[in-house]
């Protein structure tokens, strides 16, 4: 019950920030970190808790309420359930691989690829079946900016995790 | 790596999204768009006030110059519309009035993520539609494109989503304007042998069906004849989308 209080609180803070914070009409991507805190807390718990296989299932609903509330945020039911599912399975690829040493670096790099691969996954979807017109260098701008911005968010929320 | 449930039902989520996202880019699916605004509503409303109650004084002795200004204007151009309208009636052609709907505050900008917006305070409740034309006292500053009970989203004219039909107040040669994805428009379709200058004035045409004849909507700012079958033509908004604090809403076009 504590832990479901836990992820609600920073689920809801993590969208109320998204939506009130902009940088020259450039949003943020507060719920990617949702998704990376999640695979770490989740995949690298105390020692004493230790999983011997843990179950897939659940974070992968939990990428999809993110990804649902993100969704109906922007009024399309869809894209982002899609991009966060994709991005959250590939971080939970990721930390399966024993050879990976998770130091602050390797974390801050994780966090800047998986935000730019989850907003691409999005865009992506978006563009191709709305016919929106965009211009893609400053798409793809935004995309690393909202990267660099998760990198401190991310390393402060999971300071020495794992 | 992965277990065949997960990816069973990474299929399957795929597939259901893929179906929601085609029905819904068809508009044979529409899902209402949730917003926080109505959390941090009340005491942005305060500050708001404190700002605006502050700020009453020197906007009052503004706005009693601008309408001595708007007076005097006013009385030489009545006499001018009264011939017009008696020159229109004997060519019988019907005048599309003007109305303003409601007037909004911007209560927040670009929280879509592709397109240029804002939101104002003013929803379906107050009559706010979709593709209802708002401007300010400058110019056109856009269209609705999503209107919830209290809240309305503008798509502005400096998105390259936005087109609306529009003239050159000199020659009268008509175009296309669409945002160029900046701070600036795009003037579109206009061959090469028309003349278009720096600094002309350019108004809607009203033929577009979204917004009525008349209205300002920017000066072209840079003419390019080099390439293509059309000119590139840049224009600058009279309404700049970073000062834009309240807007009037236009009542749709009959």
């Amino acid at each position: 019950m504590k832990h479901f209080f836990k992820w609600a609180i920073l689920t809801f803070s993590a969208f109320f920030l998204e939506q009130i914070l902009t940088i020259d009409g450039l949003t943020f991507n507060f719920s990617f970190l949702l998704v990376f805190l999640f695979i770490i807390d989740y995949f690298f718990p105390k020692t004493e808790q230790k999983k011997v296989y843990p179950s897939e299932i659940l974070p992968l609903c939990y990428f999809i309420v993110v990804g649902l509330i993100e969704d109906l945020f922007q009024g399309v039911i869809g894209p982002a359930i899609i991009s966060k599912s994709f991005t959250g399975i590939l971080l939970m690829i990721l930390v399966r691989q024993l050879f990976f040493n998770w130091t602050e670096i390797f974390k801050a790099a994780v966090i800047l690829t998986f935000t730019v691969i989850d907003e691409a996954f999005y865009s992506f979807i978006v563009v191709y079946f709305f016919n929106y017109n965009i211009s893609y260098l400053p798409l793809i701008k935004g995309f690393i900016v909202k990267g660099l911005i998760n990198i401190p968010a991310g390393l402060i929320l999971s300071w020495r995790k794992p | 790596m992965l277990k065949k449930t997960t990816i069973i039902s990474i299929i399957l989520i795929v597939l259901i999204s893929f179906v929601l996202i085609s029905y819904q880019s068809k508009g044979l699916l529409l899902f209402n768009k949730i917003h926080l605004y109505s959390l941090f509503y009340p005491i942005d409303y305060l500050q708001n006030f404190f700002n605006e109650l502050l700020k009453t004084k020197d906007e009052n002795r503004d706005l009693k110059e601008k309408l001595y200004k708007m007076h005097l204007q006013i009385s030489s151009t009545n006499e001018l519309i009264e011939e017009n309208k008696r020159l229109k009636e004997l060519l019988n052609l019907k005048e599309r009035k003007k109305e303003i709907l409601t007037i909004a505050k911007i209560i927040k900008r670009g929280a879509n993520k592709f397109l240029k917006t804002v939101w104002i305070d003013k929803g379906k409740k107050d009559g706010v539609k979709v593709n209802m034309p708002v401007i300010t006292i400058n110019g056109l500053v856009g269209k609705v494109i999503f209107a919830s009970e209290d809240f309305s989203e503008i798509l502005l004219i400096t998105d390259p989503n936005f087109s609306a039909s529009v003239r050159v107040e000199r020659n009268r040669i008509e175009g296309v304007l669409s945002g160029a994805g900046t701070n600036l428009c795009l003037l579109k379709y206009i061959p090469l042998e028309e003349e278009i200058m720096v600094g002309d004035r350019l108004i809607t045409s009203g033929t577009d069906g979204i917004f009525p004849e008349g209205l300002s909507v920017g000066v072209v700012r840079k003419v390019d004849r080099k390439r293509g079958v059309f000119q590139n033509i840049e224009v600058v908004p009279l309404q700049s989308e970073l000062k834009i604090e309240e807007v009037a809403i236009l009542k749709s076009l009959p």
